[in-house]
C-alpha cells in the first residue's frame, strides 16, 4: 500500500492532542496521510531519491520530537512542510561545499565602459503558459538544478516555495541582504542557462 | 549609444531590486531612462522577467502535482525509527 491520500482531510483537532500525548496510532495516521505530499517536497530539494527518503525520515522524527511545541497556529500540514524544507536544507548544507561550482561563468560580462560584452538577444518565450507545457517546465527545472547549491536553494525558497526575504534569511541563516544579493545572482545565472532554450519557440 | 546616469553593468545589477520594488526613486528613474536608449538592456529586462515568471509558474505547478508514491518500506522505516526514538514529544 502506498500513501497517496490528499492531506487536506487531516483532522488537526482530533489528531493533535493524540500526537502530543505520544500516541503511536496518531503518528502513523499522520505519516500515512502526509508522506506523499511531503516526499514530493523533499524531492524538489534533493537530487536523488535516497536523499529525499532520508530527509523525509529526519523530518518526521523532528516532528515527533517537536510536536509539543507546535501551537497549532498554522495547519499541521503547513508545519510539517516547513520541517521538511529545513531538513532538506540541513542535508544539503552537510554535504555541499565540496562540489560547489563557481557561478562566475554564468554571470554576464561587460566591457570596461560598462556595456554588454555580448549583446543579449530577445526571447520568444515568455513562460506565461508554462503550466500547460510539461516540456518547458522540465527545461526550467533542469536549469535550476544546474546551479550551485547555495544559489539553487535561494531560488527554490524565494521563487519556487514563495518564502519572503526574511523567512528565507532565517531558514538559510544569513542576513536578508545576503538573500537579496544571492537571489539576484541566482536569477541572472538561471537566465544565462535558459537563454539558448528560449530564443526560438520551436527548438528545444 | 550613450547612457547618462547608468551603464549596462549597473542596469543588470539593479534588475532584481527594480522588479522587487527596492530601488530609491532617483535610481529607478535612471534605470527606466536607460532601457529607452538601450534595446539590448530592454531585451535583457524582459528575459529576466520571463525567468522569474517561469520559476513562479514552476512552483505553482509543482505544488499541485499529485502526491508522490511512497514505498511501503519507507513508511515502515519511519514508523520503526519513531518507535526506537527515546525522546518523545516535548
Ligand atoms: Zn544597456
Amino acid at each position: 500500500m502506498t500513501s497517496t491520500q490528499d492531506t487536506s482531510d487531516l483532522d488537526d483537532e482530533t489528531l493533535l492532542p493524540a500526537l502530543r500525548a505520544g500516541d503511536e496510532r496518531a503518528f502513523a495516521t499522520m505519516v500515512e496521510a502526509t508522506a506523499g505530499r511531503l516526499l514530493a517536497v523533499a524531492r524538489r530539494f534533493m537530487r536523488s531519491d535516497d536523499e529525499a527518503h532520508d530527509v523525509l525520515q529526519d523530518a518526521y522524527l523532528q516532528a515527533f520530537r517537536k510536536i509539543g511545541g507546535f501551537e497549532g497556529h498554522s495547519k499541521l500540514t503547513t508545519w510539517l512542510h516547513r520541517i521538511v524544507v529545513n531538513a532538506a536544507l540541513m542535508k544539503l548544507r552537510s554535504k555541499a561545499r565540496v562540489r560547489e561550482t563557481s557561478i562566475e561563468d554564468l554571470l554576464p560580462h561587460f566591457r570596461d565602459d560598462g556595456h554588454h560584452l555580448e549583446l543579449p538577444g530577445a526571447w520568444t518565450e515568455t513562460g506565461a503558459d508554462l503550466a500547460e507545457r510539461a516540456e518547458l517546465a522540465q527545461t526550467v527545472r533542469q536549469a535550476i538544478d544546474t546551479l550551485p547549491d547555495s544559489y539553487r536553494n535561494v531560488i527554490l525558497l524565494r521563487d519556487i516555495e514563495g518564502l519572503s526575504t526574511e523567512e528565507a534569511a532565517n531558514v538559510l541563516e544569513v542576513s536578508p541582504n545576503a538573500v537579496k544579493t544571492r537571489l539576484h545572482r541566482a536569477r541572472v545565472a538561471l537566465r544565462t542557462v535558459l537563454d539558448p532554450h528560449m530564443r526560438s519557440a520551436e527548438k528545444n | 549609444m550613450s547612457h547618462p546616469g547608468m551603464c549596462c553593468r549597473e542596469f543588470v545589477e539593479f534588475l532584481s531590486a527594480y522588479i522587487d520594488g527596492d530601488l530609491p526613486d532617483d535610481v529607478r528613474k535612471d534605470f527606466e531612462k536607460h532601457w529607452i536608449d538601450c534595446p539590448p538592456c530592454l531585451d535583457y529586462l524582459e528575459s529576466f522577467r520571463a525567468t522569474i515568471r517561469m520559476t513562479h509558474e514552476l512552483g505553482r505547478c509543482e505544488e499541485t502535482l499529485p502526491a508522490a508514491e511512497v514505498p511501503r518500506k519507507l513508511i515502515d522505516a519511519i514508523l520503526e525509527a519513531r518507535r526506537r526514538c527515546k525522546d518523545g514529544p516535548r
